[in-house]
């Protein structure tokens, strides 16, 4: 299973976060005694027991918010799916993470609930806007054929996204939802970079 | 409970880990294009340990040394088997991340996030497609 072939997208993107982590790398000093007591990759992954589980109003409303923008993203989805099908099999698996994330923050809701359209979506009138997929997409760039456009357009709201999870996960006391919307916003931040190489 | 330092210490021997396998399943890879992705994402790691090593200094701990030899998973026969390695590499830095995020406050949490955003980026790559919750693989409450 070849990795894709990593492109200047991702490298731009991967720039991007590094700035961002160079800014908390300056003024640490490199050791010479670092490291880590696990020996297998296997072994990094914790079983942390975190207690704060508790949701207080403020995490539900974040919680809450945070679910209204996966239904945005969602819409998105299905209207790039309703306006270009024949990126159904690359935006599908998408869509589902969304779904799921929709799920995680909303327990108890019925699990159909994200799915107000099936992700092989047959174009239906109702389905909704493509323009939702459309109209944003780079108004200077130079002639993009719709469906460049339209991934174009949901690798942007992917990013933005992402960049909000971050700035969600700094505004809640409650550690174990930090922890899934920090996951949430990796999930994302992964979308806007498999969107911008997508062909 | 993950105690921060518990989470830091997590954090660079999953870096530490990470650089290891990026050199070995770098050096084995054969496609180019490839091998110069896990160049660069080697780099990353390396300069990521630096950050967390700074990270548990701040919290007055001093990292603890890497084990001498890290036993691989499988062994890196081909291009699949390197890149395997290397998205389960990733993974195990999410988790991490993920784990200091709900444990950390202010810009060590901030920080974590973007790392965490980082190592899924790379993961999906390595993949080729994408997972709903990395760092939490397995380990969402059903």
């Amino acid at each position: 299973m070849p990795a894709s072939p990593p492109s200047l997208t991702r490298r731009a993107a991967l720039r991007l976060l590094g700035a961002a982590l160079l800014a908390t790398v300056a003024g640490c000093r490199p050791s010479k005694k670092s490291a880590g007591a696990s020996t297998s990759p296997s072994e990094t992954g914790l079983t942390p027991d975190r207690t704060s589980t508790t949701t207080v109003p403020p995490s539900k409303a974040l919680a809450a918010r945070v679910a209204d923008d996966e239904r945005k993203l969602l819409a998105a989805y299905d209207a790039a799916i309703a306006a270009q099908p024949e990126l159904t099999s690359t935006l599908a698996p998408l869509r589902a993470d969304h779904a799921a994330h929709l799920v995680a923050l909303t327990p108890g809701a019925p699990t159909t609930a994200p799915s107000p359209h099936p992700t092989s979506a047959t174009p239906t009138p109702s389905v909704a806007n493509p323009s939702v997929a459309t109209s944003a997409a780079n108004p200077g760039s130079p002639a993009q054929s719709p469906r460049a456009e339209t991934l174009a357009d949901l690798a942007a709201r992917e990013h933005a996204a992402a960049a909000a999870r971050v700035n969600d996960v700094m505004s809640t006391d409650d550690g174990s939802l930090a922890r899934l919307l920090a996951s949430i916003g990796g999930c994302e931040a992964a979308h806007a970079n498999l969107l911008a190489v997508a062909k | 409970m993950t105690t921060l330092l518990a989470a830091l210490q997590a954090a660079a021997a999953a870096e530490n880990a990470a650089v290891y396998g990026y050199s070995v399943a770098g050096a084995r890879l054969r496609d180019r294009t490839l091998k110069g992705a896990a160049r660069a994402d080697y780099d990353v790691h390396r300069a990521q340990l630096q950050a967390v090593t700074g990270w548990l200094e701040t919290s007055g701990a001093t990292a603890p040394a890497p084990p001498p030899v890290y036993q691989l998973p499988t062994p890196i026969t081909d291009d699949a088997a390197a890149t395997a390695l290397l998205t389960r590499l990733e993974e195990a830095c999410c988790a991490t991340y993920a784990d200091l995020v709900a444990v950390a406050t202010g810009d060590l949490r901030r920080a974590a996030a973007l790392a965490l955003q980082s190592a899924a980026i790379r993961e999906s790559s390595w993949r080729r497609g994408s997972t709903p919750f990395p760092g939490l693989v397995g380990r969402l409450p059903s």
